[in-house]
C-alpha cells in the first residue's frame, strides 16, 4: 500500500505539470500526424521490390529470363472455385446461397470400383507456380509477345476416404482399359495411370507419379510438373522515357517501367500492377535471347520432363 | 432521487464490464426522465402555459412495480465516443477480428483503410429493486451500435445509421445462499469483464477471451478474512444451437482484497480491483448431421472444451480512484480449448467445413447442410467430426504516470493465439484460407482531459501466419538443354505466408 508519505513525494509541482502537459501535447501532435499521413512504412513490405527503372532505348529483341534472377511473383492465395454454384442456377428465392467452404478433401477426384479406378480426374491445384521460363519479344513494329511458363513441382494429397469410400480397390490392373491382363497393383499405381492421363490431356501436367501416403498408408500422394505456358500479344509505345504501354489484344492497357541496359531488360509492373496482366508477377528481369539457341526449341517443347 | 438500497452484489456485477460502474458515475446518477439536454430546443408554446388551468392534473406517472419510486435505484450510463482509425490494410471493419489479412500483392494489402465511427457509443441503464425478504436484485441493460446491417446497405449507411445491437441484457437476484445471473452478459469462461487489459484498442484484442452470451448462472462468495473466494457454473446458450445440449461453464475466482489496484477494461474508467486469479473452463457438445448430401438421421457427435487461467496483479496499488499516481497493473490470460474459436471474439481462423465429395458427379455438385457455426468444428481427412484447438495468451500493461493524479497513462498489450491442428484438419488447396498463428501487440497513451473525457491513441500491429509456404525461389535454367524451366538450385523462400496489418488509431470518449 501506498502511504500518504509516498503520496506526497508523487506529488507534481504545476512547473512539472505544465511541462508534461507540453510533452502530452506534442505526443498527441505527432500521433496526429502520423494519422493523417499514414505512414508508409507500416504498409505490408512486397515480396518483389520494383527492380531499376532507368528506361533506355526501346527494348526492341526477344529476351529471356536471366539466369539467376528469373522473375518474381507475390504469395497470393486464389482460392478453387465452389463447385456447387458453377453452371448451376442461381438459388431459388428465399433460399440462401450455400455458407461458405473450404474445398473438398478428394480435390474434385472420384474413384470407385467400376472399370476404371478414376471416375472424375482430380484438379491438377497448385500455388504460387513461379514463372521459371519466359520469352519476351518487342517488334520494331510496335508489336509485343509473350511466352511465360509456370514450372514447379506440385503434390496431391488423396485421404484414404477419396480412394476406397466408393469401391475403388488394390490388386486390379493398372491400365484396365489398354492392358485388361496386366498385373494386379496397388490402388495408388491404379491411379497413378489415371492422373497421368488426365494431366497430359489437359496439356500442362507431366511425370505423375502416386504412391502411399507416409502418412495415410490408405491414401495416396501424387506429384506432377506444371509446365503451364500462356501470356498475351498486342502492341506497346513508349510512355515517356522510363515507362511503356502494353496493350494486349485480349485485357486491359499495362504499364510497365523498364531499364533497358543493352544487354539486359528489367520490367516492372508500374504502380504495383501485374506484369503481362499475369496475376501476382511483379517483376521480370531478362537477358537478351542468344539467337542460334532460342530457334533450337521453344520454351515448352524440349522440357524433356516425360 | 434517493439510492437508498444499497447493492453490493449488483455493483460488483456492473463493475466488471468495460462501462463504469453506477457507483461511478457519482453525481450523475439522476433518472434520465428527469434530465432535460441543456440543447433541447423549447417551443414557445411548450415554454408558456396559454392559459391558467381550469382544473389541476397531476402529472402522468408509472406506478413501480413494489414499493416507493424513490426506493428504486435507476441511473443511465454509457459513453459517447469517437474512433479514428488508420489501417495499413483494407481487411477490417472496426475491430480486429476475425477477417483474414490482405496479403501483400493484393489490392487490400498494399492500400490503407481510414474508418471514422461512433458506434461503440454505448447506452446503458441499471436498475436495483428495493430489498425484498432479503433478496436483492437489479437489472442491467446495455446496447451499443454495432447491430447487424443489411447486406445491401451501403458503406455509409452502414457506418452513420449504425444499428442498435444488445450487450448486456440480465437480471440478478442475490440471496442468503447463492447469486443468480440470467440473461445477456460476458461469459463466465474467462472470468469475462474482469481480467480485460487496458488498451485503446477495441475489446477483445486478438486471442483474447471475450464474448457474450445469453446465460443462467449461480454465484456463490465466500470471505475468509480479507480473502475472498468467488465459485460460479453456468448453463450458456450452446455454440452450436442442434446440439441440444446447453455449454457448461464453470469457474473460482480468488482475490484479496488488501491488494488493489487500477484496474481497466479496454478503453474504459478504471475501477478498484484486488489483485485476482481466475480459474474457469468450458464444456460443450457437438451434434452435425453425417458427412453427406443425404444423411437421413444419422449424426456425429464431438466434444469440445476449454479451460483459462487469468491474473490481475497490482505491481504498484493504490487506494483510491482519486490518485492514480504510478500505478502499474498487470493482467494475464492462458487458454487452451478446442471447438470454443468463437470465445476469442468470433476468430474461426479462416476454417469452415469442406465441400463434400461428389461420387454421383452432380451439377451443381451436392451440398451438406450445415448447421454450425464455421470455425469450432470440421470434417478430418478421415471425414470424422473433429474440433479445431487454440492455444492463446494475452499479457497487458498500464502505467499511470505521476501527473496530475495519473490522468495520463500508457500501456501496452501482447497476445498470441496458435493451433496445432488446423492445417491438418484443412484440405491443402484451403491452406492459404486459414491462419495457424496469430501475433498482436499494441501500445496506447491516454490522457483524461476532465475526469469524464478520455483522449486515447493506440498503434496496434497483427500478424498473422497462413498455413500455406510461400513459394521457393529456385534459380531455374533457361538455355535450351536438360534444365530448360526446370529449378537447378535450391533458392530462398519456403517460408511460411504471412500477412500484417499496422493500426494507428485516435480515440476520445465521454463517460457518464
Amino acid at each position: 500500500m501506498r502511504s500518504e508519505e509516498a503520496v506526497s513525494k508523487n506529488a507534481t509541482t504545476p512547473r512539472e505539470t505544465r511541462r508534461y502537459r507540453r510533452l502530452a501535447t506534442v505526443a498527441l501532435g505527432g500521433v496526429l500526424a502520423a494519422l493523417a499521413s499514414g505512414c508508409d512504412r507500416f504498409m505490408q513490405q512486397p515480396r518483389c521490390p520494383a527492380l531499376d527503372a532507368c528506361g533506355g532505348a526501346i527494348p526492341v529483341g526477344d529476351w529471356v529470363l536471366r539466369p539467376g534472377y528469373p522473375s518474381c511473383s507475390e504469395d497470393i492465395y486464389v482460392a478453387p472455385t465452389d463447385t456447387r454454384l458453377v453452371m448451376a442456377d442461381l438459388p431459388a428465392a428465399r433460399t440462401s446461397p450455400p455458407e461458405p467452404a473450404l474445398f473438398d478433401w478428394c480435390d474434385l477426384l472420384v474413384t470407385n470400383g467400376g472399370n476404371m479406378v478414376q471416375a472424375h480426374p482430380p484438379r491438377f491445384y497448385y500455388q504460387d507456380g513461379q514463372i521459371g521460363n519466359a520469352s519476351i519479344h518487342y517488334g520494331a513494329d510496335g508489336h509485343f509477345s509473350a511466352g511465360l511458363t509456370r514450372t514447379g513441382t506440385y503434390t496431391l494429397d488423396f485421404p484414404a476416404y477419396c480412394m476406397r469410400a466408393f469401391g475403388a480397390t488394390d490388386g486390379r490392373p493398372a491400365d484396365p482399359q489398354n492392358d485388361p491382363n496386366g498385373p494386379p497393383v496397388s490402388l495408388c499405381k491404379q491411379l497413378e495411370v489415371a492422373v497421368r492421363a488426365s494431366g497430359l490431356g489437359e496439356g500442362s501436367y507431366r511425370n505423375t507419379t502416386c504412391d502411399a501416403s507416409p502418412a495415410d498408408p490408405q491414401g495416396c500422394l501424387c506429384t506432377f510438373d506444371v509446365t503451364e505456358t500462356g501470356g498475351p500479344t498486342g502492341t506497346y509505345q513508349m510512355l515517356d522515357s522510363h515507362n511503356l504501354l502494353q496493350l494486349p489484344f485480349t485485357n486491359f492497357p499495362q504499364r510497365v517501367t523498364f531499364c533497358n541496359q543493352g544487354d539486359r531488360l528489367d520490367l516492372t509492373g508500374a504502380d504495383g500492377d501485374y506484369l503481362f496482366g499475369l496475376r501476382g508477377l511483379r517483376t521480370m528481369s531478362l537477358t537478351k535471347a542468344p539467337a542460334p539457341q532460342a530457334s533450337m526449341a521453344s520454351p515448352t517443347a524440349d522440357a524433356g520432363q516425360d | 432521487m434517493a439510492l437508498a438500497v444499497s447493492l453490493a452484489g449488483a455493483r460488483a456485477g456492473a463493475e466488471e464490464k468495460v462501462l463504469p460502474s453506477p457507483e461511478a458515475a457519482g453525481p450523475a446518477s439522476e433518472p434520465a426522465a428527469e434530465a432535460v439536454p441543456a440543447s433541447e430546443p423549447v417551443l414557445a408554446s411548450e415554454a408558456r402555459p396559454a392559459a391558467a388551468p381550469t382544473e389541476l392534473h397531476p402529472a402522468p406517472e408509472r406506478p413501480p412495480v413494489y414499493g416507493k419510486r424513490g426506493d428504486w435505484f435507476i441511473t443511465p450510463y454509457g459513453y459517447a465516443r469517437l474512433d479514428a482509425i488508420e489501417d495499413s490494410t483494407q481487411s477490417f471493419e472496426d475491430g480486429l477480428q476475425p477477417s483474414l489479412i490482405a496479403r501483400v500483392g493484393t489490392y487490400g494489402g498494399d492500400h490503407r483503410r481510414s474508418i471514422l465511427t461512433a458506434k461503440d457509443s454505448r447506452l446503458g441503464i441499471f436498475v436495483g429493486a428495493p430489498i425484498f425478504r432479503g433478496m436483492r436484485s437489479s437489472a442491467q441493460v446495455e446496447f451499443d451500435f454495432y447491430g447487424l446491417v443489411p447486406t445491401d446497405a451501403r458503406r455509409q449507411d452502414s457506418v452513420v445509421f449504425g444499428p442498435v445491437r444488445i450487450r448486456h441484457a440480465f437480471l440478478k437476484l442475490e440471496t442468503k445462499f447463492v447469486d443468480v445471473v440470467a440473461g445477456q452478459t460476458h461469459d463466465l469462461f474467462g472470468w469475462g469483464g474482469y481480467f480485460y487489459p487496458g488498451t485503446v484498442a477495441y475489446l477483445g484484442v486478438p486471442a483474447e477471451i471475450y464474448h457474450r452470451n445469453p446465460q443462467l448462472r449461480l454465484e456463490k462468495k465466500i470471505h475468509v478474512g480479507e480473502l475472498e473466494i468467488m465459485a460460479a457454473v453456468a448453463a450458456v446458450r450452446p455454440g452450436q444451437r442442434d446440439a441440444g445440449i446447453p455449454d457448461g461453464q464453470a469457474g473460482l475466482k480468488l482475490s484479496y482484497n488488501r491488494w488493489r489496484g487500477a484496474a481497466t477494461p479496454g478503453f474504459g474508467r478504471p475501477f478498484l480491483a484486488p489483485i485476482s486469479i481466475g480459474l474457469s473452463g468450458v464444456v460443450r457438445s457437438f451434434e452435425l448431421p453425417a458427412f453427406r448430401a443425404e444423411p437421413g438421421s444419422q449424426s456425429v457427435k464431438t466434444t469440445g472444451y476449454g479451460v483459462a487461467a487469468s491474473a490481475l496483479l497490482p505491481i504498484l496499488p493504490v487506494q483510491t480512484l482519486d490518485d492514480l499516481r504510478n500505478s502499474l497493473t498487470l493482467t494475464g490470460e492462458l487458454s487452451v480449448g478446442t471447438g470454443i474459436a468463437d470465445m476469442y471474439t468470433g476468430m474461426d481462423g479462416g476454417s469452415r467445413l469442406p465441400l463434400l465429395p461428389n461420387p454421383s458427379m452432380a451439377a451443381p455438385a451436392l451440398q451438406y447442410p450445415a448447421d454450425v457455426d464455421p470455425g469450432l468444428v470440421t470434417f478430418d481427412r478421415n471425414f470424422n467430426l473433429a474440433t479445431i484447438g487454440w492455444r492463446a495468451v494475452v499479457v497487458g500493461l498500464r502505467y499511470h504516470l505521476p501527473i496530475d493524479a495519473g490522468r495520463v497513462w500508457l500501456s501496452s498489450t501482447y497476445s498470441r493465439v496458435w493451433s496445432d491442428d488446423i492445417k491438418a484438419l484443412t484440405p491443402f488447396t484451403s491452406w492459404g484460407a486459414i491462419f495457424t498463428r496469430m501475433e498482436y501487440a499494441d501500445g496506447n497513451l491516454g490522457i483524461d482531459l476532465t475526469p469524464a473525457i478520455a483522449l486515447g491513441l493506440s498503434f496496434q500491429t497483427l500478424k498473422q501466419t497462413f498455413a500455406d509456404v510461400s513459394a521457393p525461389t529456385p534459380v531455374y535454367g533457361q538455355i535450351a538443354g536438360p534444365t530448360l524451366g526446370i529449378p537447378t538450385v535450391p533458392g530462398t523462400g519456403g517460408v511460411a505466408a504471412s500477412a500484417r496489418n499496422n493500426r494507428a488509431q485516435l480515440s476520445m470518449a465521454f463517460f457518464f
